[in-house]
């Protein structure tokens, strides 16, 4: 019994503010709940609203064009810099530290400075200036702002994923890499044949968390673009949080909640089982 | 999320040890590209200290190298009235995390490793079974709960949410796991209690981790954004990335902008120095996110 | 062994709590009142030396009342208001605008402070107690009062060749291409989503007679010919290369902004700091500072500041005392003074007025608080993305307008 106490205190909150708002987002998505408290029950009235509200299907839409856009450019780029540091020889260790360095920084540092970087009189389009280019509306076109957002979050998250694939070339033995080699292997045929196979584990653990990443991006879409501009970045966290703490609407808000929540479940779940049969 | 934690045995060090020789991708340009990718990776950091070094409001980069170099800046960032005040609910609220979710999760990580207790595999699936539900589901029901108890523009309102840690619990009883139990074992029969355990043999052989788990919590409370938006409604409870966001509405010129960008950056980066190898050690491990 | 874990437990809750003690008065025997402020005086050292100075005055008269002035930003002012009333936290009094007091009051979030100008009313300006009445019960205690109107880099006209800076909407039209042919866009227009429509389009929309809800407030009218009218000026300036390229984005701030660069020639919706500034930028003698734009009559955007109470502060006769004191003439005109707004009182004389303000006060005849409604605000952020789409090229102004109705009605009639 002994263990029981030793759970409890974290057992304590868990109950109190993961399992209890679990089940009221549940609960609260079945109400009109008020920010002054009040409400009434409203049946599936809020689900039934979500497939006429032409807002939340555009921000449907709106997030899963970014996790095409986000997902495929953080892969590509934490495998790219992940090999690269793998065959390094020299300044392993700065380099290493220098990729990884946005990672430990906030979503609020990167959208500030990044924010600068992309405006029209920032350093991109000053940049750009100096050879008579721009100046680019990075932030102010709607088919721009998606992928200026991903380039900001790849930047600040790459870091994790290439650590945990830098971990899992390491963990592929030299000498299958060696033999192939001697077989007269290529350096493509090597990585089509061994090393992205031998890669797959963590290749699919990188995979899961960051489309998981990707769909609950907020800070950046915060402090960069308020979901503009003309609603191209206004994805179902945006849409959530602007329900929730700029229209009030509390039952309708948990209710996105809800939405999120079962994307996130059924994308991983697919992802997993995908996973399960790529290692098995 | 998957936790895989496997570490590489004796024989497979070896066999990574003696690394090929390479002949298909010269040193020199590898070198060379991968400095280039990992300057470019740093230059917003780079500009951003050059911009807050800067007089503010006179030409700097990209325009021209600014004339001349300033602290200024960072002084008129000290000096603002709110700034020090985030800074301190910043520290606030991620340390007195990191204490609480180290002691909790530990002391939760060890009965789901070594003890039993009737319902133990439910509530581990349970745990396990939260990390599905990202926090911004729940955001709005936590929200309320919160507000009801009084916790809105508190300390207690602004920490305690947040310290229900599926992946802490995971992490520190999975670590805890492959320690012998002869350990354990040992130490009761000495009829050392269950407490004086975990105290004497569980909190120093888990030393590293816990150095790991509180560099991550750190950080992730540290650079926290959505919920101490929603916590904190005075000034007077703001953190630093809430008080960042501020800044921008107001009339400050860049340059201070940047200047309270950099400084509210440097205890990650403090931390980054000091602990890098925990860090990158421990993802490399877990996967710990 | 138990006692030992039970042990645990308590000192790592004692931690939490220790570390959280929210910061009460407790045993000093004093009442608190909390009041939150916001940069009405936007220089920061101004501002905390006139709030400081504000506190101390007050506690010296009233020793028992330990005051807190908390000085929050604009950013996010709508959600922290309405998250701290719902919480029942916060603040005693809080500054709002007239579009924001209408739903609190609905909720009955606040209280009716009727009697507290009763003893001078005939001094207040009838305008300001109007904006902000609700359902006939006065809501705020006007404290200040703002008025907009157009700024003008003088010199950037008569380089084009304009010799009159532009008054109406027609001449607007006319020295558009002229403008753009030095590459100069006439008008700053910011379209940001953190700017609020009153500095950017409702002006536009209430010159030309138009208005955002209709007299019953149940539906919006701003899709009417009026508005229309409204956003197709704008695209038709953008046409003329009249508006900033990123005019859909932008932000109004002076510093750092195209009109303090020269590229932009005027912006119809300033306040009197805004043209301060400027003049720091450019030369006070190249600003001009101009009555409200015409279309079919003029109306600049203007409001008074409302103290309100909240129902749910214990507090309440401290806090009445301390609204009264800081709507009396004197701190009233010392607030003019720092803020360059302007009193909402008639009693009240603001010493050593800078010249701007002398001119900027020439408008407050014209002065519109906007359409007060309780839903104005969420309103307010249906239409600007729609706004913004049209200024991008994607929606013609009709189909835009149309389009942000639709949502606002749906808006609306939820309740």
């Amino acid at each position: 019994m002994t263990g029981l106490l030793f759970v409890l205190p974290m057992l304590v909150l868990f109950v109190i503010f993961r399992f209890v708002p679990t089940l009221g987002a549940a609960g609260m998505s079945l109400t009109d709940y008020k920010v002054s408290g009040e409400w009434s029950f409203v049946g599936v009235d809020n689900y039934a609203r979500l497939l006429d509200d032409p807002l939340f299907l555009a921000s449907l839409r709106t997030t899963l064009l970014y996790v095409a856009v986000y997902v495929p450019l953080t892969m590509l780029v934490s495998l790219g810099t992940a090999l690269m540091l793998n065959a390094a020889i020299y300044a392993k260790g700065l380099f290493r530290g220098m990729l990884f360095l946005p990672y430990v920084t906030s979503f609020v540092l990167a959208g500030v400075i990044w924010r600068w970087i992309y405006e029209f009189d920032g350093l991109l389009n000053g940049l750009l200036a100096k050879v008579d280019l721009g100046p680019v509306g990075f932030l102010e076109q709607s088919s721009l702002v998606l992928p200026a957002l991903a380039v900001v979050s790849v930047w600040k998250g790459f870091g994790y994923s290439m650590l945990i694939l830098l971990a899992g070339l390491k963990s592929i033995p030299g000498s299958y890499l060696e033999a192939a080699r001697v077989d007269g292997a290529n350096a493509w045929q090597r990585f089509r044949r061994i090393t992205l196979p031998l890669l797959r584990p963590a290749l699919f653990f990188v995979l899961i968390i960051e489309t998981i990443g990707a769909f609950q991006t907020f800070d950046t879409i915060y402090v960069m673009t308020g979901g503009g501009p003309a609603r191209a970045s206004y994805t179902l966290i945006y849409g959530l949080y602007e329900q929730g703490f700029k229209f009030f609407d509390f039952g309708y808000a948990a209710t996105l909640g809800m939405v999120l929540f079962a994307v996130v479940l059924v994308v991983s779940l697919i992802q997993r089982r995908l996973l399960d049969r790529g290692t098995s | 999320m998957t936790i895989t934690a496997s570490r590489p045995t004796a024989t497979e060090k070896r066999k990574t040890a003696a690394p090929a020789p390479r002949r298909t991708f010269g040193k020199w340009p590898l070198t060379l590209l991968l400095g280039l990718v990992s300057l470019l990776t740093v230059s917003p950091f780079l500009v951003m200290l050059v911009v807050a070094l800067s007089p503010a409001g006179s030409p700097t980069v990209p325009a021209q190298w600014p004339s001349e170099l300033t602290f200024d800046n960072l002084v008129r960032t000290l000096s603002a009235s709110g700034f020090l005040g985030w800074t301190m609910n910043s520290l606030i609220y991620a340390l007195v995390s990191v204490v609480i979710i180290l002691i909790t999760a530990s002391m939760a990580g060890y009965a789901f490793a070594k003890k039993r207790f009737p319902g133990r595999d439910a509530l581990l699936w349970a745990f396990l079974a939260t990390m599905m539900v990202p926090f911004q589901a729940t955001l709005i029901p936590t929200f309320v709960l919160v507000s009801d108890l009084g916790g809105i523009d508190t300390y207690w309102g602004l920490i305690v949410p947040t310290l229900a840690s599926s992946q802490a619990v995971f992490l520190m009883r999975q670590f805890i796991k492959d320690l012998p139990d002869e350990l354990f074992d040992a130490a009761r029969v000495d009829g050392a209690s269950e407490w004086l355990v975990y105290w004497r043999i569980v909190v120093p052989l888990t030393k590293p981790i816990l150095a790991t788990l509180g560099v991550f919590v750190f950080l992730w409370h540290w650079n926290d954004f959505l919920w101490p938006l929603v916590a904190a409604q005075g000034d007077a409870m703001r953190t630093l990335t809430v008080g960042l966001t501020t800044l921008r509405g107001e009339e400050v010129p860049l340059a201070v902008l940047m200047a309270s960008a950099t400084i509210s950056v440097l205890p990650c980066l403090l931390v980054f120095a000091l602990l890098q190898r925990y860090l990158v050690n421990s993802i490399a491990m877990t996967g710990l996110k | 062994m138990r006692k030992v874990a039970a042990a645990g437990l308590a000192a790592a809750l004692g931690v939490v709590l220790a570390g959280c003690g929210s910061g009460s008065d407790s045993g000093s025997g004093k009442s608190t009142v909390t009041m939150w402020m916001y940069p009405v005086i936007s220089d920061q050292a101004k501002s905390q030396a006139f709030w400081a100075k504000v506190e101390k005055g007050f506690e010296t008269a009233n020793p028992a009342v330990d005051l807190k002035i908390d000085l929050q930003p604009w950013e996010g002012r709508q959600e922290k208001v309405t998250t701290a009333l719902a919480a029942k936290k916060g603040f005693d009094l809080v500054v709002l605008g007239p579009d924001q007091i209408p739903q609190y009051a609905q909720q009955g979030s606040l209280v009716a402070l009727d009697d507290l100008v009763a003893p001078a009313k005939s001094a207040y300006l009838p305008a300001a107690l109007n904006a902000l009445t609700v359902d006939g019960k006065l809501y705020g205690v006007p404290i200040y009062q703002t008025i907009t109107a157009p700024i003008y880099n003088k010199k950037a006209f008569a380089d084009a060749g304009v010799t009159e800076v532009p008054g109406t909407w027609a001449a607007l039209k006319e020295a558009a291409p002229k403008l753009a042919a030095k590459k100069v866009a006439v008008l700053d227009y910011p379209g940001a989503p953190e700017v609020s429509l009153n500095q950017s389009f409702y002006p536009l929309l209430w010159s030309n007679g138009g208005s955002v809800f209709a007299q019953d407030g149940k539906s919006v009218a701003f899709n009417g010919p009026e508005g229309v009218a409204a956003l197709q000026l704008l695209l038709d300036l953008k046409a003329a290369g009249g508006i900033p390229e990123n005019a859909a984005t932008k932000s109004n701030e002076i510093e750092g902004g195209p009109l303090a660069s020269g590229k932009t020639a005027m912006y119809h919706a300033a306040t009197a700091l805004q043209a301060v500034q400027l003049g720091a930028a450019i030369g006070a003698e190249n600003v001009g500072i101009g009555l409200p734009l015409e279309g079919s009559k003029r109306v600049a955007f203007g409001i008074p500041g409302g103290l309100v109470l909240a129902k749910h502060s214990p507090q309440q006769a401290e806090a009445r005392k301390f609204a009264e004191y800081l709507s009396s003439p004197e701190v009233a005109a010392d607030l003019a003074k720092e803020s360059g707004f302007f009193p909402a009182r008639t009693d009240a004389t603001v010493p050593g007025q800078s010249p701007e303000a002398t001119e900027f006060a020439k408008s407050l005849e014209f002065a519109f608080p906007g359409d007060t409604h309780p839903k104005a605000r969420q309103v307010m952020s249906l239409i600007a993305p729609h706004i913004q789409a049209a200024l991008l090229g994607k929606e013609d102004a009709k189909k835009a307008l149309d389009a942000a109705a639709q949502e606002a009605n749906t808006l609306l009639a939820s309740g």
